[in-house]
């Protein structure tokens, strides 16, 4: 194996502790508050989600009870006897 | 904040805001942007601390989000820089620069060690981010190999062959922007 040598990071050792600055605590707390403003609560989540899933279903529901309405019309007619579907034949 | 919250975070600032900030420097090497992780770092603290479960110790939560967040804020410098040709950096009439923002500005360093500290730094951060934090963690912070395997998530093994990698290419990169 390929012996490298150690690197020299002594001016490393040399660096300070630096304390941090002390209006950081009132920045971090301003951006909180401004955080727990602008975030949406779980329970206005959980309408809005519920409140989407009706809408999604009440329209699916809407959409098949309709084509299934226009499948069964000329049944329906014919059984009325509304079309007269043989009178051309006759 | 709830009064009880408020507290526990409170705390824990005043226990991590020295390493959050030193860290955060050694990775951003710049005042103003290790200002300004260390803000957001104990933002995030405070939004997980009810979520917090306690796998891990709060210091090590601490540590894992600092680095999440300046190996961040890092990429997306780099990622601004890579697409600065989009607004021009000089003023159209005088040519001189708009933004004069240090690259070294490490309140830690006295003014007769920042040639050398600068160069070393540079390097550093030229190798890949795993070998990078586990060699700031082990030459900045002082932690012992098993502190960082905890802290990366790794095993103690991996931390050594990341470590001895990291002074090797280092060792190279040295070398490299000496001659």
């Amino acid at each position: 194996m390929k012996h490298t040598p150690e690197p020299d990071l002594t001016p490393l050792d040399r660096i300070a502790r630096v304390d941090a600055p002390p209006f950081l605590l009132t920045r971090i707390r301003q951006k909180i508050d401004e955080s727990s403003r602008t975030r949406i609560s779980p329970t206005f989540q959980w309408v809005v989600g519920i409140a989407a899933v009706l809408f999604l279903a009440l329209n699916t529901f809407a959409i098949l009870k309709v084509t299934q309405k226009t499948k069964s019309t000329p049944v329906l007619a014919q059984g009325m006897n509304v079309v007269p579907t043989s009178f051309y034949n006759e | 904040m709830t009064k009880n919250v408020r507290d526990t975070f409170d705390d824990i600032y005043h226990a991590h805001k020295v390493l959050v900030y030193n860290l955060a420097l050694s990775y951003l090497l710049v005042a103003e942007d290790a200002q300004e992780i260390t803000q957001d770092v104990f933002v995030s603290v405070y939004q997980g601390l009810k979520s917090f479960k306690e796998q891990s110790s709060i210091t090590t939560w601490v540590y894992r989000i600092t680095i999440n967040k300046s190996l961040d804020f890092l990429k997306a410098k780099q990622r601004k820089k890579r697409f600065g040709f989009f607004t021009s950096l000089f003023h159209p009439e005088t040519n001189e620069l708009k933004y004069d923002k240090p690259t070294f500005d490490h309140p830690g360093v006295q003014l007769e060690n920042r040639e050398a500290v600068e160069r070393i730094f540079k390097c550093i951060h030229q190798l890949p981010d795993n070998q990078k934090t586990a060699l700031l963690l082990s030459k900045i912070e002082d932690k012992t190999q098993a502190e960082i395997a905890e802290i990366m998530n790794l095993s103690a093994k991996a931390v050594e062959s990341l470590i001895q990698r990291a002074k090797q290419n280092l060792s190279a990169k040295l070398s490299k922007s000496e001659g």
